[in-house]
């Protein structure tokens, strides 16, 4: 063997150690014996140690290399260079970091749209309004064309908002003057849609978000301030000092202090109000024991005119008012004394009756039925209405009285045991809801536009909800990256707390406090009763937080979480199954059940999942325009209905031919929600427009019911009975019947979701600032956590997905 | 069209099937792009309102970063979708619309902006700042870290900002950077780091 040699090839491959095992030993055999093939080799490794020794560049030549190598653009040889630069150069390390930066922060920066006169000049370059097919995607199968539209029939919507109360109730009971309080004064005002909070220690006014309970200024006022007024014409607050006899008018646009003005008076001044009727500012005023003796009749009303701050008139009333309650409706000033209730023309100012009781507080019907009068009599507090109704009296001491949107009233009462809410009809008679907490109801306020009462300390304690009582214990906002630097200089106290204290936890846990609490059977093994009435059901560790929701046949929910994975739950065990890896890239959205199939949407990819329920067969297919998706929901027929406010469409996908249709709606429609009920017919919504419309693929009419001025709708979901509910960023719920919307409930918070419930009706989410709350169209509602991604019905109990952690919270009462 | 097929298993137990595999997202798009071109040789106006709904937002944010102005960008995508819809119904059945899109608009802006350039001694950095500097529809630049972005922006080259936008906001490829623009894929890359250069003594991280 040692007289052949191995020649070049071979020789080359063994230096680059690409030779065999036995071709290699042959060399390394051959090697001693040959001084030619050494020298061969020797040529060989100095030429590769020439080619492995990366060049050394300059920073100027190795930037375009790195923008490329940061691109993945760039070849073997270039990146090898690129890469050794980069090890000894820490500025272009900084810079390749910068461009990372540059690249993310340009890929963040959100679509823009052409304006309005752009837009219409562009679209009338082609003709509008039509409905078009778009080919199947079977590529060279025959257009399938939807049609056209056959009209546009637009329906007024009269009953919307007459019936069920509509929001001029509620914006008449917020102008009927500051909500019930004794020792916190709290006033909404419309103007700006803020709180403006008097609370103790009552030296500034503290100005929230009610959403949130967020303060957002804080406006010192100095002295010993007790009552406040508003006036929304000049969006001015007033509060009254009676120790000082002032005023301190708050300009509400800034919310600064704009002057303090001392009250001529002799008496003391007990209670402030606005003349709504004229303007005028009006002060009760008491004798003080050294005027008393000199003064024919025991109170006084100072009319104040806001403009020249003078004292224009004073006029003798007989009682001292310890509280002024303007009905603009019927041009009536309210005064409230100790043992009876003078009724004067708000004009005038003249005596028109008397009720010869005293009053604790005074609340105008919303509903525009009779006044009722809370006072105290024998011990007991007692409510009455004037000139109607009969009187009905309660254990405890009247505290204060609130007028409810639908025409009610809520009782506040402190007793030995502490303090109650109850809640009675237009008629006096008891709703046979009632709600304890600890500490005393005159710490509490009632916002009217929420329907939320709240303590002193910021905490939601309770919330009207369909007529009916719901507690809750949401906590104030405090969010860190918004707390304002002008936070309120108390800190919160345990004044007020929800009982029962020894199951109640002290944070904004979920927490439901009915009538009378009774121990619940349990659900199922798992599903731990966490509050009255909700159960937290946590999953196994391996399961994920249940991102996209959807309720199946009776008795499963299926859900999707961030590990690509569908999973169901049966309701009546909850046994969690896995049906389906997608993968991790896939991102469910949106998920949605009908024809025994569940479909899953991932948007942002522009993916859908098909799942066979029966035989758990996946398909997978891409959507059109998918990335501009915003809601689905199945048809009666199987096909899968999409939204796409962008492209001003609606796209419907049959899973059994695999064939999109198109509908092109009307220029500028933005489907933004969607729905389709149990005949076909396809609901969507326009929140920019503030429409209604509907689609029957049948006969390819679309109809539009224009919603008048309410708010936007923000969920709409058709239930299994075939009727379609809308909700909105009020927080109303609407029912559609017989082509007509009528409002059914009010909540106070923005709904932000409906999903069917079991047989009929729907189970709804709403956004309550850090909380949410979740329950069903009866009025049912609790407190779910803040995190909460959907709601789905199981077994028609509402179930709430946690979003963030692998729990569901089932409201089972 | 992709199918798989999975198992039901239980995840209570801890027994975590995956079933037969993990599910590969198929890349097989539909071809909308050919469906709308063979629509508009059907009816042009149709297939147009169904590109304009579909790309005039993207269309019109590379304008609006491009140029700097909604005023221009407004004028930009008139231009843009006047000489789509001409071209439209003349287009090869394999045509990818988006890129086309972009590349009447990467023309369109570039002959504007140069043109602008070549008549306007102000420099648009010299306005950065002044009540003077165009105030852009797009209430989501209000961050400081994104009027500094525009900022240098603004003082670059327009090809150079052009192929970076294509890059950052749809990541096209340099290949397809280049046919956009028209040049040869060194000059795309070239054009990248030229923009990319910029930021490294005026933006922060």
């Amino acid at each position: 063997m040692g007289d052949f040699c191995p020649g070049f090839e071979l020789l080359s491959a063994y230096v680059d150690g690409e030779t065999s095992p036995s071709e290699a030993g042959l060399v390394a055999r051959h090697l001693p014996t040959c001084a030619s093939c050494r020298a061969t080799l020797a040529g060989f490794e100095a030429i590769g140690a020439r080619l492995a020794a990366v060049p050394e560049i300059s920073c100027a030549a190795a930037r375009p290399l790195l923008s490329a190598e940061l691109d993945g653009e760039i070849g073997a040889a270039e990146h090898q260079i690129a890469i050794h630069h980069l090890a000894g150069c820490a500025d272009c390390g900084a810079a390749r970091v910068t461009w990372q930066a540059v690249d993310s922060a340009l890929a963040a920066m959100p679509i823009a749209y052409p304006s309005p006169a752009a837009d219409a000049h562009i679209r009338a370059l082609a003709v509008h309004g039509r409905a078009r097919a778009l080919p199947a995607p079977n590529f060279g199968r025959a257009f399938a064309s939807v049609g056209v539209i056959a009209a546009m029939v637009a329906l007024v919507v009269v009953g919307a908002l007459q019936q069920g109360g509509g929001p001029a109730p509620a914006t008449s009971a917020l102008l009927g003057g500051p909500s019930t309080a004794l020792s916190v004064q709290q006033l909404f005002n419309p103007g700006n849609g803020l709180l403006y909070v008097l609370e103790p220690p009552k030296t500034s006014l503290f100005v929230r978000q009610p959403a949130t309970l967020q303060t957002v200024a804080t406006i010192p006022i100095g002295g010993t301030p007790e009552y406040l007024a508003l006036n929304t014409g000049s969006k001015t607050i007033y509060v009254l000092d009676p120790a000082a006899k002032s005023y301190t008018e708050v300009d509400t646009e800034q919310n600064v202090v704009r002057q303090r003005v001392p009250i001529d008076v002799t008496g003391t001044p007990t209670s402030i109000e606005v003349n709504t009727e004229t303007g005028k500012i009006v002060i009760a005023t008491a004798p003080t024991p050294a005027t008393s003796a000199t003064t024919s009749k025991p109170g006084e009303l100072a009319i104040i005119d806001p403009s020249s701050r003078k004292l224009e008139a004073t006029k003798q009333v007989e009682l001292a008012p310890t509280r002024i309650v303007v009905d603009r409706t019927a041009n009536r000033l309210y005064l409230l004394g100790a043992s009876s209730v003078s009724i004067l023309d708000a004009t005038t100012y003249e005596k028109v009756d008397t009720i010869g009781t005293g009053a604790v507080a005074l609340a105008l019907s919303a509903s525009g039925g009779a006044p009722a009068i809370l006072s105290q009599r024998d011990g007991r507090a007692t409510l009455s209405f004037y000139r109607g109704g009969s009187a009905v009296s309660f254990d405890g001491r009247a505290a204060g009285l609130a007028s409810l949107a639908d025409g009610g009233f809520a009782v506040l009462l402190d007793t030995a045991d502490g303090g109650v809410i109850r809640l009675v009809d237009p008629s006096g008679a008891s709703r046979g809801t009632a709600f304890r907490f600890t500490g005393s109801a005159a710490q509490v306020s009632y916002d009217n536009a929420s329907g939320r009462f709240i303590a002193a300390d910021g905490h939601t304690i309770a919330q009207v909800s369909g007529g009916l009582l719901a507690a809750a214990s949401i906590a104030p906002s405090v969010a860190p990256s918004v707390a304002p630097s002008i936070a309120p200089s108390i800190a919160p106290t345990a004044t007020v707390a929800p009982v029962p204290t020894a199951s109640a936890p002290a944070t904004a846990t979920p927490l439901v406090a009915l009538p009378t609490p009774t121990p619940a059977p349990t659900l199922f093994p798992g599903a731990v009763l966490s509050a009255v009435g909700v159960y937290r059901f946590e999953m196994a560790n391996n399961v994920p937080a249940p991102i996209a929701v959807t309720s199946g046949a009776p008795g499963r929910i299926w859900f999707a979480g961030a590990d690509g994975t569908i999973r169901s739950v049966d309701t009546r065990t909850g046994s969690v199954v896995t049906a389906a890896v997608l993968g991790t890239q896939a991102h469910i959205t949106q998920m949605a059940y009908g024809g025994d199939r569940v479909f899953a949407l991932d948007a942002r990819r522009g993916d859908l999942y098909i799942l066979d329920t029966r035989d758990l067969h996946l398909v997978h297919t891409a959507t059109p325009f998918g990335e501009t998706i915003t809601s689905i929901d199945v048809a009666p027929d199987g096909r899968l209905w999409f939204a796409s406010p962008t492209f001003s469409g609606l796209l419907a996908y049959d899973p059994r031919t695999t064939h999109f249709d198109f509908l092109f709606l009307d220029q500028g429609t933005s489907p933004v929600f969607l729905t389709v009920d149990l005949s076909g017919r396809v609901w969507f919504s326009d929140p920019r427009h503030a429409i209604l419309s509907s689609y029957e693929p049948a006969t390819k009419l679309l109809l539009t019911y224009p919603l008048g001025a309410g708010a936007p709708v923000t969920a709409l979901r058709a239930d299994r009975n075939g009727t379609v509910w809308a909700g909105t960023s009020d927080g109303d719920i609407f029912e559609l019947r017989l082509g007509v919307l009528v409002k059914v409930r009010s909540v106070g918070y923005p709904v932000a979701a409906l999903a069917p419930a079991g047989d009929t009706g729907v189970v709804a989410l709403f956004r309550a600032g850090p909380a949410t709350l979740f329950g069903d169209a009866a009025g049912q509602l609790f407190v779910g956590t803040g995190d909460a991604s959907a709601v789905v019905s199981g077994n028609g109990d509402p179930w709430l997905a946690d979003g963030v952690r692998a729990v569901f919270y089932i409201a089972h009462p | 069209m992709t199918t798989s097929r999975f198992l039901f298993s239980s995840d209570r137990d801890g027994q975590v099937s995956r079933g037969l595999g993990a599910y590969a997202a198929g890349s097989d798009r539909l071809p909308v792009d050919a469906q709308l071109v063979a629509l508009a040789k059907e009816d042009r106006d149709a297939a147009f309102e169904l590109l304009y709904n579909a790309y005039r937002g993207r269309i019109y944010t590379f304008l609006l970063r491009l140029s700097g102005s909604d005023e221009l960008a407004d004028d930009l995508v008139q231009e843009t979708f006047e000489k789509a819809y001409r071209a439209l119904a003349r287009l090869e059945s394999d045509q990818r619309l988006l890129p086309w899109l972009y590349r009447i608009a990467n023309n369109s802006a570039i002959d504007n902006l140069r043109r602008r350039r070549r008549f306007a001694f102000l420099s648009w950095v010299s306005v950065a700042g002044t009540h003077d500097e165009p105030i852009a529809r797009d209430e989501h630049a209000a961050s400081s870290l994104r009027s500094d972005l525009r900022a240098v922006l603004a003082t670059l080259p327009p090809d150079n900002v052009a192929a970076l936008l294509l890059h950052a906001l749809e990541g096209y490829s340099y290949q397809e950077i280049a046919r956009i623009q028209g040049i040869t894929m060194p000059a795309a890359r070239s054009r990248i780091a030229r923009a990319r250069a910029a930021f490294k003594d005026r933006y922060e991280v």
